[in-house]
């Protein structure tokens, strides 16, 4: 919606851009967790950093020192192993439906942290729509417009509250900044779908789709960050920071999915 | 105890005796030309300091002693006329005034002081149309919404737009009101043109402190603006081509006098230029348009009849994507003079935002619509009992229904249409006032006024109670009709003006405020998607306390106008959404909202020059506006976006010959306070930006310079012509629109800043004409 609106200013008036320098302050670093426990594939990996200033160049300064556990709510512990530059895993993980798991972080540095999320039910795939496109406003038949139309359907898991993210490897290029989430609020139970509008498409490429069913944190996480992706008209609202799952102050998320994925090359 | 004071007061001025025999002498004032009441117009005694003003409808009554008098009229920008009158019996008046033209001086003949000095009307401005047409605007369209932004303690709500803040407050604080309906979007093409089209309009009045008790429902400001009612003479016509839009007027009596008619309607077309420059845009609609109707009838010589309309759209077309919204109002009226002493009107009042959006795409449509609808009956009196007072009193009562939203998909693939209606709520706003405007002595005058309001949430609906994670705790139905939760407020009003001398006067004032209904907004710009809310047992009402004192002082014959005021306003009862709130669609957005409250406070100083060939203003406001909400910034005050520390703005016109007139006006204020990152980090791939506190930041200051030109191409009896040039933002300066935070191009990993500014300078041309 924002988009739209930000697109109709800009088409009826000749808004421009220019980069300008701010004079900003600067801040007392902050620990960021990524957190991921993939269920499907029943391993789960974290990564820690600290925060930089806004135009300080560089790599983020790793939390090296951490002992990081995973604990479910049916009593299973798992230590995760660090394996350098922050980053810490563990797999052959035994994960049972519906269970609850806490990830706590203890760095003698940076302090403790927790994390809660539930294990999400698995949906799958159901079809994958691709269409050619013809021009007009929302492609065209350069490259940069793209000329194919993807679409993703899959069933919704009936009866519960369900969230999802869909990713995309293009050409094997992960396209980061393609947020697309959805959830079952307007379409419990039926099938879903969701145009993948935003990227350009062409014959030819080979595109990774997958469909993560994710706890709620995990999504509304993600919502937030995408929704600050989208400033849209004059900055939106107040700018904040997406408060993810993690307390005392962390940045990041602790998030579960199962994961469902195709591989298809446009034709 | 407050309340008995003031009913004590009051009957102690009524029951004032008076020992001579009194007769009131009534009427109307009238333009000559056209037949349009004059409103606020000045009556007064010769020789003493005696008067009254024409009210809403440009009636006027002065009781006096039997006697002899010599009676004035008089107002802004026409020739005063006295009148020598017998009064020994009761008469009826009906005086007619001729526009004093640009050159000549207006005859100052009354030795008393001037109306801004003597009213107990202070934090008040009125806006001349005709003055306004001159001032230079974005695109040649005038707009005295932009025109009232030029005006001390009021200020843009951003870059051409049409919104405003008024003293610190928000945006949705601002009562608007078209011939007494409130217009709840006053904006078209998000926000750079205002729904008010100058031709149909005849007055202007914006009250930011000491608003009057007949007023109500709004925080920081009140802006009554008036319709013009049509020529009762002749038939004429005006209008006038732009580069994106064309407006054409018609007005003329109906039935021999005893009644007019105006119409007036206006279109722009963007979309046509922009399909020139872009054929690719061949498929899109991209305009708005405004009809404004309005007809009265005399019923006799107590009763009139006024009826009148306004319909405006914005129609926005881009291939499967469409957006519209509008509003609509309509006001019938009957103003019936009950006696020489009491004038009446009673308003049936309707008012209608909506927007829809939908997208019809590979067999997928979507449809999303919401809105706010009203209907009002209210009743207002003017009586006065002697020429020391002037009492009003009147009720209201006000029906609203709230629609926030609702959304359908329809699709191949779905056996159903799918979608979710966010539940109605409907609502009533009732209030009743009395006010007296009472003359102490010469020197000192005295308004005071109590209003008294109540709103009640009406079912069906079903209430919700949320817990700390904003999760649905508890759920009450309510049946339809049925009254379930019920706020009474009073609103007391109050303001005093000490004379110095015939030039200079002291006033302060008073006004609480309560408001009911709010609004909810996830961008500063201000979205037709925005929704309107009303109060529950959750939000509040929104409470304003307003002090102000003013110095006032007329220099050179009236030729200069100035004055000094500081206020301080405190504000309760703020609504803000949370953080990350789900505002779309979202049946729970009560469990998103944080509340909190503000302060603002200011010095505001204004130099006019009335008349001669070079006319204008200088106005400037120092000024503070904070707020705090336990949930953002630490529970600790943070600047409101709208905190601007200095405002400027200078407007000047200087007719060089009859023929040519050159105008120009210059803004500058404070950047806005805003938020900017302090540090960065990355999550999956992608960097983001880290903030602390609220509004901590300036973006950089504004200021711009417009021109214009009117150059009268054919000026006589039947037909008039000019052209306009103007040139917005003269040296190109590009004011910050936005700041976004992106990930350089050339340097992965690392921010750049990138501003947007809208306009560079932006040269229009428009043809005006008006025929007899």
């Amino acid at each position: 919606m924002k988009r739209i609106l930000l697109f109709l200013a800009l088409a009826s008036f000749m808004a421009c851009e220019e980069t300008i320098e701010l004079d900003l302050d600067s801040s007392e670093p902050r620990l960021v967790v990524e957190a991921v426990l993939n269920a499907s594939e029943a391993n789960c990996t974290v990564s820690l950093s600290m925060t930089n200033d806004f135009y300080e160049s560089g790599d983020y300064n790793r939390v090296e020192d951490a002992v990081i556990t995973l604990r479910s709510n049916t009593g299973k512990s798992y230590e995760l192993i660090h394996q350098g530059q922050g980053r810490y895993e563990v797999s052959d993980l035994n994960i049972e439906a519906l269970e609850t798991y806490t990830l706590e972080i203890q760095s003698p540095s940076r302090g403790n942290y927790q994390a809660v999320a539930q294990v999400p039910s698995k949906a799958t795939i159901a079809n994958i729509e691709v269409e050619e496109l013809d021009g007009g406003l929302f492609g065209g038949d350069d490259d940069e417009d793209g000329d194919r139309q993807i679409t993703l359907e899959w069933n919704d898991i009936v009866d519960e509250d369900n969230y999802y993210r869909i990713r995309i490897f293009e050409n094997a290029t992960y396209l980061s900044d393609f947020y697309v989430l959805a959830d079952d609020r307007f379409n419990e139970g039926n099938m879903l779908s969701r145009p993948l509008f935003g990227e350009a498409f062409n014959e030819g490429d080979e595109l990774q789709i997958e469909l993560l069913s994710t706890n709620k944190a995990y999504f509304d996480y993600f919502t937030e960050i995408a929704n600050n992706a989208d400033t849209g008209l004059n900055g939106s609202a107040a700018p904040y920071n997406p408060q993810g799952n993690f307390d005392n102050g962390a940045l990041g998320y602790f998030g579960i999915w199962q994961i469902d994925q195709q591989t298809i090359i446009l034709e | 105890m407050k309340n008995r004071l003031l009913w004590a007061g009051l009957f102690f001025c009524l029951l004032t005796p008076s020992f001579a025999q009194d007769f009131t002498v009534s009427g109307y004032l009238r333009d000559v030309e056209t037949g349009e009441e004059l409103l606020y117009a000045a009556v007064t005694v010769e020789g003493t300091t005696i008067g009254v003003s024409t009210n809403e409808y440009g009636f006027y009554s002065l009781t006096l002693p039997s006697g002899k008098y010599d009676i004035t009229y008089s107002y802004v920008g026409y020739q005063s006329q006295t009148f020598s009158l017998t009064l020994n019996e009761n008469l009826r008046k009906d005086v007619e005034l001729g526009a004093g033209t640009m050159l000549e001086e207006v005859v100052v003949v009354s030795e008393e002081a001037d109306q801004n000095i003597s009213s107990t009307e202070m934090s008040v401005a009125t806006l001349d149309i005709k003055d306004a047409k001159l001032i230079p605007v974005l695109f040649g369209e005038q707009d005295i919404l932009k025109t009232i932004q030029l005006l001390p303690g009021v200020s843009a709500n951003s870059e051409g737009s049409s919104g405003f803040f008024v003293r610190g407050g928000d945006s949705d604080q601002n009562l608007i009101l078209l011939d007494e309906a409130p217009v709840y979007n006053a904006s078209h093409l998000l926000g750079f043109f205002s729904v008010f089209n100058s031709d149909a309009l005849k007055d202007v009045k914006l009250y930011k402190g000491g608003i009057p008790a007949q007023y109500g429902g709004r925080l920081s400001s009140v802006l009554d603006i008036r319709m013009k009612n049509g020529n009762t003479k002749n038939w004429t016509g005006s209008g006038g081509l732009g580069l994106i839009s064309s407006r054409l007027t018609l007005e003329g009596p109906i039935q021999n006098d005893k009644g007019s008619i105006i119409l007036s309607g206006r279109r722009t077309y963007a979309d046509l230029i922009l399909r020139l420059v872009r054929p690719d845009f061949s498929d899109t609609q991209l305009y708005f348009y405004d009809f404004n109707a309005k007809a009265n009838y005399k019923l006799g010589e107590s009763d009139r009849l006024y009826a009148s309309g306004y319909f405006g759209r914005d129609i926005f077309n881009l291939g499967p994507v469409g957006l519209n919204w509008g509003n609509v109002t309509g006001t019938l009226r009957w103003n019936h003079i009950f006696n020489d002493q009491l004038f009446s009107n009673v308003s049936f009042i309707y008012s209608d935002f909506d927007y829809g959006f939908g997208i019809d795409n590979a067999g997928t449509a979507i449809d999303l619509s919401g809105g706010i609808e009203n209907y009002a009956l209210k009743q207002d009196f003017n009586w006065y009992p002697n020429p020391n007072n002037s009492i009003q009193f009147g009720w209201d009562a006000t029906y609203y229904k709230f629609a926030p939203g609702s959304f359908t998909i329809d699709s191949d693939e779905l056996e159903n249409q799918a979608g979710i209606e966010i539940p109605n709520q409907k609502a009533i706003e009732a209030s009743v006032y009395i006010d007296n405007e009472q003359k102490i002595n010469s020197r000192l005058s005295l308004y005071y006024g109590l209003r008294m309001s109540t709103f009640s949430n009406i079912g069906a609906y079903d209430v919700k109670t949320y817990n700390e994670e904003d999760e649905v705790e508890t759920i009450t139905s309510y049946g339809s009709g049925e009254i379930y939760n019920t706020y009474f407020n009073f609103e007391p009003r109050f303001s005093a003006t000490y004379i110095l001398n015939p030039k200079s006067s002291l006033k302060a004032s008073y006004n609480r405020m309560n408001q009911y209904i709010h609004l909810l907004s996830n961008s500063n710009a201000g979205s037709p998607t925005d929704i309107w809310v009303p109060s529950s047992e959750l939000i509040k009402p929104e409470v304003a306390d307003q002090v102000a004192v003013g110095y006032f002082r007329n220099f050179n014959d009236n030729q200069y106008e100035f004055s000094a005021e500081t206020y301080y306003k405190r504000l309760d009862n703020l609504v803000e959404y949370e953080d990350g709130a789900e505002t779309f669609l979202n049946e729970d957005v009560e469990a998103e909202i944080e509340f909190g409250q503000g302060r603002a406070y200011g010095l505001e100083l204004f130099l006019k020059k009335k008349t001669g060939r070079l006319t204008g203003w200088v106005s400037y406001t120092l000024s503070k506006s904070e707020r705090q909400f336990d949930a953002i910034n630490n529970g600790e005050w943070f600047s409101a976006r709208q905190d601007r520390t200095h405002d400027i703005s200078v407007v000047a016109s200087y007719q060089l010959t009859p023929k040519l007139t050159l105008s120009g006006s210059w803004v500058y204020f404070t950047g806005d306070a805003v938020t900017f990152p302090v540090g960065k980090y990355e999550i999956d791939g992608e960097l983001q930006t880290l903030y602390t506190g609220r509004n901590g930041d300036r973006v950089p200051d504004y200021h711009r310079l417009d021109l214009g030109l009117t150059w009268v191409l054919k000026d006589s009896d039947k037909w008039h012509s000019d052209l306009n040039f103007s040139v917005y933002n003269v040296y190109d300066r590009h004011n910050t629109y936005s700041i976004d935070f992106r990930e350089s191009e050339s340097n992965a990993g690392e921010f750049e800043a990138v501003q947007t500014y809208l306009f560079g300078a932006v040269p229009s041309i428009t043809w005006n004409f008006n025929f007899k």
